[in-house]
């Protein structure tokens, strides 16, 4: 009897044991509205001293009656932490009575979640998505239609329309359905050959100016130093290594890694560039690299943790990639030897005699879409629209006035304290440190980006020859003439971009998985042809023609 | 009629009420099953539907095999099909015997704080995520990793096992093996403690020694527990760990390491085809149906002992 009894209670206890972790869990998902509670009570707590500052806020700002929680996903890129409490998002709570729950998924899972809640219909107020989501969803009704409430939005259409080209690229049938991420000041920047200069000039080596002096150049830096990498690479947010390489390298070389518009083709024209034979050149050029030994013998499994070791301790002598992280490493690379230094150097000419690359996109590219689910439409449409007016781009760049910028000659200025302290040995980079700080920057939640909190906070220390260099750097690039402004892809009608996504599925599967054979040296290049063949038949030629009309037809 | 139903759900009750604990803890494993496994399978019907995101499930248009028929048709298919079998018919192959042979093994030590010690390294591996055991692949057979740097010191290599093709299923079975030999070992264990003492006597006063007994006693003692595990394992041959896949997968090995859940997870996740990555997920379905139904089919005419 006795041990039936114990039998009973442990059996019990195990049903209860498990069924708790259940309501423990359903415990945790209702927290947001805990939250929001408790924060509905702070607020009403705080209302006095809201009432002053409410006192200085311009009659723009939409101050809501009542605290309205906006939930906000975007990805977060290792460089930059999303903090959930940042100056910015406790100042808006504090301003405009709107908490924004920040949620930053990692960049690696930020496609696959994107997707997952966009299909199911469970988006959160306000997502960032590519203008690809743009053209596939918004047909479907999940975003709200911006053009019907262009009324509402006074700050934001303006300077949207001020953006050439960007309406025939991001409007669906005469209709926005998302706020583009825009530039109000930032860095010109790209992906771009940046190299271990001090050892040029120990070698006594030219600069390269193209790609085959390049390769010499690299010779040099591995019969000096065989241990060490002459260029590596990175992996891309949610693409592979070599699909990473492929879109820093394949353009600059004549060729694109994807659907890209070719200016020297046919006098410009958008080209499949792995299903094309230009891509041969790319292939060959990382061909010659990995067998000379050049090339990262681990570039096709490198993940980004990787590559930022082997640039920060010396171990890798060059990548093509962003030129902006070569701060970061220099900073890194100093503390091993003084004398160590990256920089960017000017676009290479390719074998075709062509010296080419691109900026990025100033306008990043990218969208914030308000859920077409949301019930907080209206205060997410005026808390957009007010991140692209004066005072609310300077919120979203710059923190909170008085606390952490002030306004100098009509210019918004960070405070020196917070200079002082981001410039501090515990911080890795001062650039990205404090915009995690703030809030700001276009790897936060920035529809508007402006740059100059990072850029004064990263050049505060620097000496005064220091800076002369850095802005010598800036210079070079912004006025590289290879570099050639992005091309917005054409906007495509609901047939074209299920036919296209489908045939880019096929095509892609086919070119993808043979890249490596032929950097590796498995295969030999004339046998691509086969492979651009096979592509075309699948479909890259319609895929290619899809474009050129919407292309020609926006134009 | 009534009669036989009531002497039936009397013969119920009492079942019931003499293992009552039983059932309390049979509970969670069934709403588990419930929840996880056969409520989601309304979800199968996207498999014949063109899903839309605003109509949901239900609402959409029905269409048929339409997506059976495109995966068939589809220029990929054979090679992601042919990458699962081989891919699973070499795991079996290699992986199913080493947990066997490891616990015959370890029946025959006799020194029992060796044998603990053993069992717990053997056991440690399969505690570890997917996730920690590919970072540590990552890690140990990179070009300047702890594997290659062995392997120059006898003038060999160095070679890309992540990157090669050619390495790909020696790298995922070896690392397989290595984390589920210790902890599959476990229920031959278990079989070999329920082999008859008796059998041993009788066989030693026979003149039979150890190779002898393992071959005659043991193993014939252990063959039900060895068919129902392999029976088990061939239900298994579609669904290869999907996770380590995904993570050991780079451009340069996709032609080997891409099998059918990574096929579904581009289709279904990336791409957001929700339709057709439910097709293709159901033709796999039924392919490894077919493979456990011919494997008890076989193992029922062949030996005695079978699933059903």
């Amino acid at each position: 009897m006795k041990k039936k009894f114990w039998c009973f209670v442990l059996a019990c206890m195990l049903l209860i044991g498990t069924l708790s972790g259940c309501s423990q869990s359903s415990d945790n998902s209702s927290s947001p509205d805990s939250s929001v509670q408790q924060q509905a009570e702070e607020s009403k707590a705080e209302e006095s001293s809201k009432a002053d500052s409410e006192e200085e806020v311009s009659t723009t700002a939409p101050v809501q009656d009542e605290l309205v929680t906006l939930t906000v996903m975007k990805e977060e890129n290792a460089s930059q932490v999303i903090k959930t409490d940042s100056v910015k998002l406790q100042y808006l709570e504090e301003l405009l009575n709107i908490h924004i729950d920040m949620q930053a998924v990692p960049a690696a899972s930020y496609e696959d979640k994107k997707k997952v809640l966009i299909s199911t219909d469970q988006m959160p107020d306000i997502m960032k998505i590519s203008p690809t989501d743009l053209r596939s969803y918004a047909r479907q009704d999940m975003f709200v239609n911006l053009t019907e409430h262009k009324d509402m939005l006074g700050d934001f259409w303006p300077i949207y329309e001020g953006v050439e080209s960007m309406a025939a690229s991001y409007e669906i049938d005469g209709n926005l359905y998302g706020f583009p991420i825009l530039s109000k000041w930032t860095e010109r920047g790209g992906q771009l050959p940046v190299i271990r200069t001090d050892l040029l000039e120990a070698y006594d080596l030219e600069v390269p100016t193209s790609f085959a002096e390049l390769k010499d150049v690299l010779a040099v830096f591995k019969e000096k130093n065989p241990d060490l990498v002459p260029i590596t690479n990175r992996k891309g947010g949610s693409t592979t290594s070599t699909q990473k390489v492929l879109d820093c390298m394949a353009y600059p070389l004549g060729s694109g890694s994807g659907m890209y518009y070719d200016e020297d083709i046919d006098g410009g024209r958008w080209v499949y560039g792995p299903a094309d034979e230009h891509f041969l050149y790319v292939l060959s050029y990382l061909n010659e690299l990995y067998e000379a030994g050049l090339m990262d013998p681990d570039y096709a499994t490198m993940t980004v943790d990787q590559w930022k070791e082997k640039m920060s301790s010396g171990q890798a002598l060059m990548y093509f990639d962003n030129a902006g992280f070569a701060s970061d490493f220099n900073v890194a690379l100093e503390t091993i030897d003084p004398s160590y230094h990256l920089e960017a150097i000017p676009t290479l000419t390719n074998e075709l005699g062509q010296t080419r690359n691109r900026y990025y996109d100033q306008h990043n590219g990218s969208l914030y879409v308000i859920a077409t689910s949301s019930s907080n439409q209206t205060p997410a449409l005026q808390l957009m629209n007010w991140a692209y007016s004066e005072e609310g781009s300077d919120v979203f760049a710059y923190g909170k006035p008085g606390e952490t910028f002030d306004y100098v000659d009509g210019e918004p200025v960070i405070h020196e304290d917070l200079l002082v302290k981001f410039n501090a040995p515990e911080y890795n980079s001062p650039y990205y440190e404090i915009q995690s700080y703030l809030g700001v920057g276009l790897l936060d939640f920035t529809p508007y980006v402006d740059d100059h909190p990072g850029v004064q906070c990263r050049n505060y220390a620097l000496s005064d020859e220091e800076r002369a260099e850095k802005e010598a750097g800036d210079e070079m690039i912004a006025t590289d003439p290879g570099m050639r402004e992005p091309v917005y892809e054409p906007s495509l009608s609901e047939e074209d971009t299920e036919r296209y996504n489908e045939l880019k599925s096929t095509v892609e599967n086919i070119v993808s998985q043979e890249w490596d054979k032929y950097i590796m040296g498995l295969e030999p290049i004339e046998n691509y042809r086969e492979v651009i063949d096979r592509a075309r038949a699948a479909g890259a030629e319609e895929m290619e023609e899809i474009y050129n009309t919407a292309y020609n037809a926006a134009q | 009629m009534s009669n036989s139903k009531g002497s039936t759900w009397q013969a119920f009750r009492k079942a019931f009420a003499r293992d009552k604990y039983l059932y309390l803890m049979f509970l969670l494993p069934f709403l588990f099953y419930l929840i996880f496994h056969y409520m989601p399978m309304y979800g199968i019907t996207l498999a014949f539907k063109d899903y839309s995101i605003k109509q949901g499930i239900w609402g959409s248009d029905w269409v048929g095999l339409k997506y059976i028929e495109k995966f068939i048709g589809d220029p990929y298919f054979w090679q992601v099909f042919k990458n699962t079998i081989v891919l699973n018919v070499y795991n079996l192959l290699w992986s199913f015997p080493v947990p066997i042979i490891l616990a015959l093994m370890l029946n025959e030590v006799t020194h029992t704080k060796f044998k603990k010690m053993v069992q717990t390294i053997s056991y440690l591996p399969h505690f570890l995520s997917v996730v920690v055991v590919v970072g540590m692949l990552n890690t140990f057979l990179s070009s300047n990793g702890v594997i290659n740097e062995f392997l120059g010191v006898f003038g060999l290599g160095p070679y890309r096992f992540l990157a090669e093709p050619k390495y790909f299923r020696t790298v995922y079975i070896a690392s397989g093996i290595w984390q589920s030999a210790g902890w599959g070992s476990i229920i031959y264990l278990s079989a070999l403690s329920a082999v008859e003492q008796e059998l041993y006597e009788a066989a030693q006063i026979d003149g039979a020694n150890r190779w002898q007994q393992m071959l005659h006693v043991t193993l014939p003692g252990i063959a039900p527990t060895i068919t129902i595990m392999f029976i088990l394992e061939t239900g298994n041959i579609m669904n290869v760990s999907f996770q380590k896949i995904l993570l050991l997968m780079t451009s340069s090995n996709q032609v080997i390491s891409d099998v059918i859940s990574t096929y579904v997870y581009r289709i279904g996740i990336q791409d957001a085809n929700f339709s057709y990555a439910t097709g293709i997920g159901l033709f796999q379905s039924i392919v490894a149906l077919i493979f456990v139904t011919t494997a008890n089919f076989i193992s029922r005419r062949v030996g005695e002992t079978s699933l059903w």
